[in-house]
């Protein structure tokens, strides 16, 4: 089943009297349950297109549907229930709350959506334990590794059990052993059945994920072009 | 709502010396106004209570020209130089009588020297009736008060207070001794202290008392006389001095043109109430200069503290915060901080009150409107210059602000 179809998607930004195209008419479904990898080359607007997927930014013009849900014309506090409820947020560099404890971050999620505080610390808990750091739940982020940090941020996506997960570059900031252990968890929640859109730079990571898409000066392609990696 | 309270907090401790800087404004301008106001108000309050009963419910009915009060105001007017006719002893027994009197008293009151050997001193001399010290008693320090033969058989005696007796025994051992009013010679037959009649801010004076039959040998016999009700009650002054006035007034000759008269005690209450009006006013303007200056200060400081907080304030809305949250997030830490700065300028207030009210012996008057109301507008003030630094955190777009470096 289609979960996410994006129909001739483009966004620019107006530079003074310019319009800058970032994105150019991109069409992308993603079946649910799957592992996506975006890859291209550094500006490429491979963030930008994860920003309009999290809905934390809206297209210029196109469609974008999320299990037949139109996500372009949502208002404001419409787009929050969407984060917060449908989608999980990887970022690069972890993105957690320096003064919150590991816990207290993990449930940050949850307050939004309005969850009793026992639950909320139980389900929360469950999150940390699926990552393997429930013996470092009231550690806060600067007490921990960088790997230890991004499943922090992994148990934060998933805690509300969204419908995807979009992760940028999770393993940007880490290196070779702690990307590995990261992307093995990534394949342990894609195993379960969670859809995972990732970009990454690697190609050893790309190549974790059932599909590969590249994207380019804003375009996608669906095979490595020559020029664009050269 | 409690866990935005718990955060702000911590926000707000977490910035210890910022914090307390940006709260200065409003201590300051708190503080003075809770400083000021507590002294003016326990001056006015006591001033009050001295006015309106010499803070006995006492009045004084005074023989005057008829409508001084309505033509020179509360302290104008010229009491009359002649003396009122004596007052018949039925109609004191009559107004002793009345509803609500306590009781009355018939006295004469003037500044006389007063010598023993080579020492003198300028007292303020009573000749006081029997009932007198009912209305404004004494607390004897040595000897005995005026009896009732001393009354009768007009004795020289005296009863002299413990400044007039400092000034006249330097060595003390003024008991028995024999004292010179204007050549007559008076026996000290009681020594008393009236430290507690006088509020604190009369310094206290030598005074002398006599028995008002001994009065004629000094003054005449036409001496202007006091006449001095009490009430039982604030209340029932007015009344009291109304009614007592008028029962004198009925014995007046038919061509007396002055009148026995109280003073009008609603229309002071009024020209004191415009005096604190006025005070108030001056108050409300330096309290808002400073309370703006202050709430400037906050409200910078809040900007500041959404600026740094972008990336955190990005990172609440991707995970679903709505705008609401972000607003009630920064609203609350800017009321909790200018909340604390109205607590420590109340009680710095009250300090320096007290200080003042200690050090120059004035009075101190606590007043709960002030410090609630204080207390109500510091969270007031977080309010209103904290609304647009946390609306523009609420506003901010999350993909700006998780860019945000
Ligand atoms: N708010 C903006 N205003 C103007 N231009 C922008 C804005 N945001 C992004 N861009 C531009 O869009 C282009 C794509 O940026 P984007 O962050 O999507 O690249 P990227 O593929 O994620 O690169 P990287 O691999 O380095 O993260 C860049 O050229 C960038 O300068
Ligand atoms: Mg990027």
């Amino acid at each position: 089943m289609t979960m996410i179809r994006l129909k001739n998607l483009s966004k620019s930004y107006k530079l003074g009297k310019e319009e800058i195209p970032i994105l150019k008419r991109i069409s992308l479904d993603v079946e649910e349950g799957e592992f996506l990898a975006i890859m291209g080359p550094s500006g490429s607007g491979k963030s930008t297109l994860m920003n309009i997927l999290g809905c934390l930014d809206l297209p210029s013009s196109g469609g974008y549907e999320l299990e037949s849900m139109n996500m372009v014309t949502g208002q404001e506090n419409k787009l929050a229930d969407i984060r917060n409820q449908f989608i999980g947020f990887v970022f690069q560099s972890f993105h957690l709350l320096p003064r919150l404890t590991a816990l207290q971050n993990v449930e940050l999620p949850l307050i939004y959506n309005g969850w009793k505080k026992k639950e909320r610390k139980e389900r929360a808990m469950d999150a940390l334990k699926k990552v393997g750091l429930e013996d470092r739940a009231s550690f806060r982020p600067p007490q921990l590794s960088g790997g230890q940090r991004q499943r922090v941020s992994i148990a934060r996506a998933i805690v509300n059990k969204p419908k995807f997960i979009l992760a940028d570059e999770p393993t940007g900031a880490l290196d070779t052993k702690t990307g590995e252990q990261i992307l093995s968890l990534f394949q342990e929640l894609h195993e379960e059945g969670v859809t995972i859109i990732m970009i990454t730079h690697d190609e050893q990571v790309a190549k974790k994920a059932d599909r590969i898409i590249y994207i380019r000066d804003g375009e996608l392609f669906k095979d490595r072009s020559e020029d664009a990696y050269a | 709502m409690l866990e935005n309270i718990r955060i702000s907090f911590q926000s707000i401790w977490g910035h210890k010396l910022r914090s307390s800087l940006t709260m200065l404004g409003v201590i300051i301008g708190i503080a003075a106004v809770i400083a000021i106001f507590a002294i003016i108000q326990g001056r006015s309050e006591e001033l009050k209570s001295n006015l309106i009963g010499m803070g006995n419910n006492t009045v004084n009915v005074v023989f005057e020209e008829a409508d001084m009060y309505e033509e020179e105001g509360m302290w104008g007017g010229e009491v009359t130089n002649r003396s009122a006719p004596p007052i018949k002893q039925e109609a004191i027994e009559e107004i002793l009588t009345y509803p609500n009197v306590n009781g009355m008293s018939i006295y004469y009151e003037g500044w006389q020297e007063a010598y023993h050997l080579i020492n003198v001193t300028h007292p303020k001399l009573l000749g006081i009736d029997e009932r007198y010290l009912d209305l404004f008693p004494a607390t004897m320090v040595e000897g005995r008060e005026f009896t009732e033969l001393d009354f009768d058989s007009y004795s020289q005696v005296a009863l002299i207070n413990d400044v007039a007796m400092s000034e006249l025994f330097p060595e003390g051992d003024a008991l028995h001794q024999t004292i010179d009013i204007s050549g007559m010679p008076f026996k000290i037959v009681g020594i008393f202290s009236d430290a507690e009649v006088d509020s604190d801010w009369y310094y206290p004076e030598p005074t002398i008392y006599l028995p008002a039959t001994t009065w004629p040998l000094l003054n005449g016999f036409d001496a202007p006389m006091q006449v001095a009700v009490q009430a039982s009650s604030s209340e029932t002054i007015q009344e009291v001095g109304t009614m007592t006035a008028d029962r004198l007034n009925m014995d007046l000759p038919p061509y007396e043109t002055a009148l026995y008269q109280v003073a009008d005690f609603e229309r002071m209450m009024e020209e004191i109430s415009q005096f604190d009006q006025a005070f108030a006013f001056i108050l409300g303007g330096i309290a808002s200069i400073s309370l703006l200056v202050g709430g400037i200060g906050v409200m910078n400081i809040m900007l500041v503290s959404v600026t740094e907080r972008t990336r955190e304030i990005g990172i609440k809305k991707a995970l679903g915060a709505k705008r609401h949250v972000i607003l009630a997030q920064f609203l609350t830490e800017s009321v909790v901080l200018t909340s604390i700065g109205g607590v420590i300028g109340i009680l710095t207030g009250l300090g320096i009150a007290k200080a003042i009210s200690v050090f120059a012996n004035m009075p101190f008057y606590v007043s709960v409107p002030a410090i609630s109301g204080s207390f109500i507008f510091s969270m007031l003030i977080g309010i209103v210059f904290g609304l647009l630094p946390s609306i523009k955190a609420s506003k901010l777009q999350p993909v700006e602000a998780l860019r945000y470096e």
